[in-house]
């Protein structure tokens, strides 16, 4: 610890800046680290407390299949199953309270068993709710309504209005389940308060101990039929894990490389203090230092600085996640089916620790092998005597073959494999290039150096800088070629997303004007129109027709798969939209279905396949006729007439209505009335036209845009940083030779030039690899987006963001350039001739 | 027993396909508590000599044994081993580390032999003493005029209690007056200490001062 503190801290404080510049590196990747943990660990970690506050113990849990429940005689079938111990029914219900959106619970004693907050001690509020009928209400609800112990609330569910007493507020750690926003009844009170009849949703099973969970799960399965879907209660957060996938995927890629760029940073660094410790380093050997203790204490120094740097990014980080949270778009969070609060996981910030630790000890290996390398003898070398030069135009054959392979299997893979792979094989183009590009450093900085020769004394100057340090010059590009490379491929990605959800939702735009149960692009599953609205609408003067549609989730095969019951539609829907006339008539007929890609490439059921549908009244057999590219749901959509989901699903509350006017109608005249009529409604109700609908798609696209834009904007944060280090150690390992060149006549501001060349000759070449990479990646990534994005995206080729990237890329260089310039030109020639 | 004892030595550098000659086969014996300076023209192979009778290099045949080790024979480790507790060095352009105070860079070589930094504390202070730096001990190099980082240095040289002290050119970097300090100490650690003190120099001064003057050219001892 003394040599270490003697030998490498207080190089820190001798340095600041350059520890601040590898640090902010290493901060920049961890940051984002802990951001995107937090922000994915808050999407399933809701669904996992939720669950959690819920099931308590339980091991299993027979949910039904759809929102409409199961028959209640499933539970006495259940606990007399063989291997359960205990079984615990449930209703767990979303309905509105007060116009608010809350989970309604129906219990009864046994769900003591389960252990939960929820459960514990409250054989007083169970006490009271036999002797006065109501329902108990959380401590988050009461706070916002304002509703107390005998007052009365209006509860909205699929079951209609029902004006209900508050018998008491739950209060303490059971008053914060799903953060306040709950009602409690006894079972009975909850199946007739919901319209659910002798429905349950859900049997919480307690196993017999040592029994075989699996064995018990199978047996449930097999007597509960297609109706019920059995998994342990942890299934569900799963499911969360799967509906978030392509955020999940994308904002990892983007953080590995935010890393990748962060650890450059230090390896510049640790080249710099390689450079400039050769003779310390020297002296160190001669006086009897061990390879083996300097190596140890140069991988310490990294460790430290990746440790300061991802501590000082995580507490970054975590601010970070919790604006992320707050901006993460309904479209993901639609389908969780709970409210999505900031929950960092415990893992994230050692996570961040350990990536930036061990990033900047890798990323110091290669410097400070070589630097301990150094000949005791070097000590003895007259100061300022240059290195030989390196054979510039050398190809390092194995890094070359390996990074190449590696690529050209990426993207085959990409390209060519299956959709899963897709994500995986854009982590190996990335790996590849790099491996690749470091097997070519010497061609590559030989093209900087001749690209730089061509300008003037300046670019002779850079050029012989280049050539000095051929590394320095990859680990340079290395950094524009990520940033470059990720605005080529985000850019053009985005385009073509663009394009392709314009394409499959622009028939939205053709509906008059849309009522609907929910906001934005989020669909109503739980609470929904009283379906004779339909009448009253189509009598409105004006109105042509009416268009229904009915929503529900259903577990098929374990996915949460959207089901979308249409009638009287117009075309509007991209499922409705993408089949002929007469298609349209089948479905509606309810004689046929259609399915998203997304559904067909899951479960690879598509058009001539019989799809049997997992419905409240057994399995029902469907034609598939169509799969549609569809930007719904990412687990895939089904769609059948509405007169099916009413038939076979109980539920004949509609999601959203469409209206189409005659031709010549007053729009305005009309949506004034249609808002006139919904005005007393007790559920929240949403009206927009057609114009309005797409503005709110194309928002939702804009908002997941943003969040990878603000990556690539990162990204580029820390190429630029990467650069700044990797030519002020041109200009520091040079010292000596610029004052002689100032000696010489050399003028400033020629030397400033000459780093101005040199970062501009590094960008040039760095941007062409860059738009290379994008051009490649982007193909890549198309074929990833589209399998984890839950729609199919159609590849096309776009110049424009390689036009912005690749002047951008030299941009980045040259002002990352702007203060090795400046300390270039402010040498004084009679230290520098001293310099040591 | 000769303290140092070096046969045939020979040294080849490759200079692309070729092999330059830097000794030619140098035979000499030193005996301990002298002060010996090597002396001869640029490119005589002086440096070479002091590289490899410090096993800071390899020869290309021939030995340097000193108190009976033969270096040609010991592995990297044991090189370092063997520099770091028998061998000073002093260096031309001082090599002090800018980090480190003077009695820190007085320590260093018992630091990297595992010893704790206060254990070393009054030997090296004592020693800076002794060099007429008393008064300097807390200065950094940045601080010190070339002669005093010469004195560090010399302190440096003789902390670990070497057999053998190795300076390249110790006056080389000074003005005559600091330079001459320094030939002073050195000469003091031979006849007051009996230590043995290898000069490489083209100061003629300092290699009057010698009790064995070792002459080189083109690589071979000069008659």
């Amino acid at each position: 610890m003394n040599l270490f503190n003697l030998l490498n801290l207080r190089r820190f404080t001798e340095h600041r800046a350059r520890t601040a510049l590898s640090i902010s590196g290493i901060a920049i990747g961890s940051a984002l680290l802990v951001a995107v943990l937090g922000l994915l660990g808050s999407l399933t970690g809701s669904v996992e407390g939720f669950i959690q506050d819920l099931a308590g113990s339980a091991d299993l849990e027979v949910a039904a299949v759809t929102n409409e429940g199961l028959d209640e005689r499933v539970f006495f079938d259940i606990e007399q199953t063989e291997g359960v111990r205990a079984a615990v029914p449930m209703i767990r219900s979303r309905a509105l309270i007060d116009r608010q959106q809350v989970m309604f619970l129906g219990v009864d004693q046994r769900v003591e068993l389960l252990g939960t907050d929820l459960a514990q001690d409250q054989t007083e509020t169970f006490e009271r709710l036999a002797s006065e009928p109501g329902i108990l209400i959380g401590r988050g609800l009461a706070n916002r309504n304002g509703a107390e112990r005998g007052d009365t609330v209006e509860v909205f569910s699929t079951g209609g209005e029902k004006t209900v007493d508050v018998v008491g507020v739950i209060e303490g750690e059971a008053g914060r389940f799903n953060d306040g926003f709950f009602a409690l009844a006894p079972l009975p009170a909850a199946q007739q308060i919901l319209g659910k009849g002798p429905r349950i949703d859900s049997v919480f099973v307690l196993a017999e101990e040592g029994q075989n969970l699996e064995g018990l799960r199978r047996e449930l399965s097999r007597q509960t039929g297609s109706g019920a879907f059995v998994d342990s209660p942890s299934g569900r957060v799963r499911q969360a894990q799967s509906s978030t996938a392509s955020l999940r995927f994308g904002m990892l890629m983007g953080v590995s490389i935010a890393v990748t760029v962060g650890a450059f940073l230090v390896y510049n660094t640790m080249s710099m203090a390689a450079l400039e410790r050769r003779r310390e380093i020297a002296t160190l050997r001669a006086l009897g230092g061990s390879r083996r203790l300097l190596l140890r204490n140069l991988l310490w120094e990294a460790a430290l600085l990746g440790l300061i740097g991802s501590i000082a990014g995580a507490a970054i980080g975590v601010v970070l996640s919790g604006i992320l949270v707050r901006s993460i778009p309904d479209f993901y969070t639609n389908g969780l089916g709970v409210g999505v609060e900031m929950n960092l996981p415990a893992y994230a910030i050692p996570m961040a620790l350990i990536v930036g630790v061990v990033s900047a000890v890798v990323a110091a290996a290669m410097p400070a092998m070589a630097a301990v390398k150094v000949a005791p003898a070097a000590a003895m070398r007259p100061v300022g005597v240059l290195e030989a030069l390196e054979d510039v135009d050398s190809i390092s054959p194995i890094p070359t073959f390996i990074g190449t392979a590696i690529f050209l299997g990426s993207f085959a893979t990409a390209v060519w494999g299956p959709g899963w792979a897709g994500f995986l094989a854009m982590g190996g183009l990335v790996v590849g290039a790099i491996v690749a590009t470091f097997g070519l450093t010497h061609p590559l900085a030989g093209a900087t150096a001749r690209f730089a020769a061509k300008f003037g004394v300046a670019g002779q100057l850079a050029a012989s800088a280049v050539r000095r340090a051929p590394r320095r010059a990859w680990a340079t590009s290395v950094a524009v070629v990520a940033g470059v490379g990720m605005i080529v491929t985000q850019a053009s990605a985005s385009a073509n997303i663009n394009t392709s959800v314009t394409d499959s939702t622009n028939s939205l735009g053709r509906i008059d004007l849309y009522v609907s149960a929910a906001s934005g692009v989020a669909l109503a599953t739980d609470v929904l129109l009283p379906p004779e609205w339909e009448t009253t609408l189509e009598q409105i003067p004006g109105v042509a027709s009416v268009g229904t549609n009915t929503f529900s989730f259903v577990a098929y095969r374990g996915d949460r798969v959207l089901i979308q019951g249409t009638s009287k539609s117009q075309g509007g829907e991209p499922a409705m939209a993408g089949i002929t006339p007469a298609q349209r008539v089948q479905v509606q007929e309810g004689n046929a279905a259609v399915v998203s890609t997304r559904f067909e490439e899951l479960f690879g059921i598509g058009p001539g396949d019989q799809l049997t549908l997992p419905t409240p009244s057994g399995g029902r057999e469907v034609q598939v006729i169509a799969s549609v590219p569809s930007f719904t749901w990412e687990r895939g959509l089904v769609t059948i007439g509405r007169q099916n989901v009413i038939d076979w699903f109980g539920r004949t509350g509609v999601s959203d209505y469409q209206l189409t006017y005659e031709q010549g109608a007053d729009a305005g005249a009309i949506r004034s009335q249609v808002e006139q009529f919904v005005e007393g409604s007790p559920v929240p109700v949403y009206v927009s036209s057609g114009s309005e609908y797409l503005q709110v798609i194309e928002g939702t696209v804009r908002q997941v845009r943003a969040l990878f834009d603000s990556m690539v904007g990162v990204v580029v944060g820390a190429a630029i940083l990467a650069i700044i280090n990797a030519l002020i150690i041109s200009v520091i390992e040079r010292r000596t030779e610029l004052g002689i060149m100032r000696a010489l006549g050399t003028s400033r501001r020629q030397l400033r030039s000459m780093v101005a060349v040199e970062a501009g000759a590094l960008g040039v070449v760095g941007g062409v690899v860059g738009v290379a990479f994008g051009f490649l990646a982007h193909r890549a990534a198309i074929v990833a987006v589209g399998h984890q994005g839950g729609m199919p995206v159609e590849y096309a080729f776009v110049w424009g963001p390689a036009l912005i990237a690749f002047p951008l890329g030299i941009a980045m260089a040259v002002v990352g350039s702007l203060e090795p310039a400046r300390r270039a030109g402010s040498i004084s020639v009679i230290e520098a001739i001293g310099y040591e | 027993m000769a303290l140092v004892s070096i046969t045939e030595l020979v040294k080849e550098y490759p200079l692309g396909s070729a092999r330059v000659p830097a000794l030619k086969g140098v035979s000499f014996d030193i005996q301990a508590g002298t002060l010996v300076s090597v002396v001869g023209p640029s490119g005589s192979g002086k440096s070479t000599l002091l590289h490899l009778m410090g096993g800071l290099d390899n020869p290309t045949s021939g030995s340097v044994v000193i108190d009976g080790s033969n270096l040609a024979e010991l592995d990297d480790q044991d090189l370092t081993i063997f520099r770091r507790r028998r061998l000073g060095f002093i260096f031309q352009f001082f090599n002090l580390l800018p980090t480190m105070k003077a009695w820190e860079n007085v320590a260093l070589p018992r630091l990297l032999d595992g010893e704790k930094l206060k254990d070393v504390q009054p030997r090296a202070v004592e020693l800076l003493e002794k060099v007429g730096l008393g008064a300097r001990v807390d200065h950094k190099p940045s601080q010190l005029s070339g002669g005093e980082m010469q004195r560090v240095a010399v302190a440096r040289a003789l902390v670990a209690d070497p057999i053998l002290v190795l300076a390249d050119e110790p006056t080389g970097n000074l003005d005559s007056t600091s330079g001459q300090a320094v030939l002073d100490l050195l000469r003091g650690i031979v006849s007051e200490e009996g230590r043995t003190v290898v000069i490489v120099t083209h100061d003629a001064k300092a290699a009057s001062l010698a009790d064995q003057q070792i002459s080189l050219q083109d690589g071979v001892l000069a008659r």
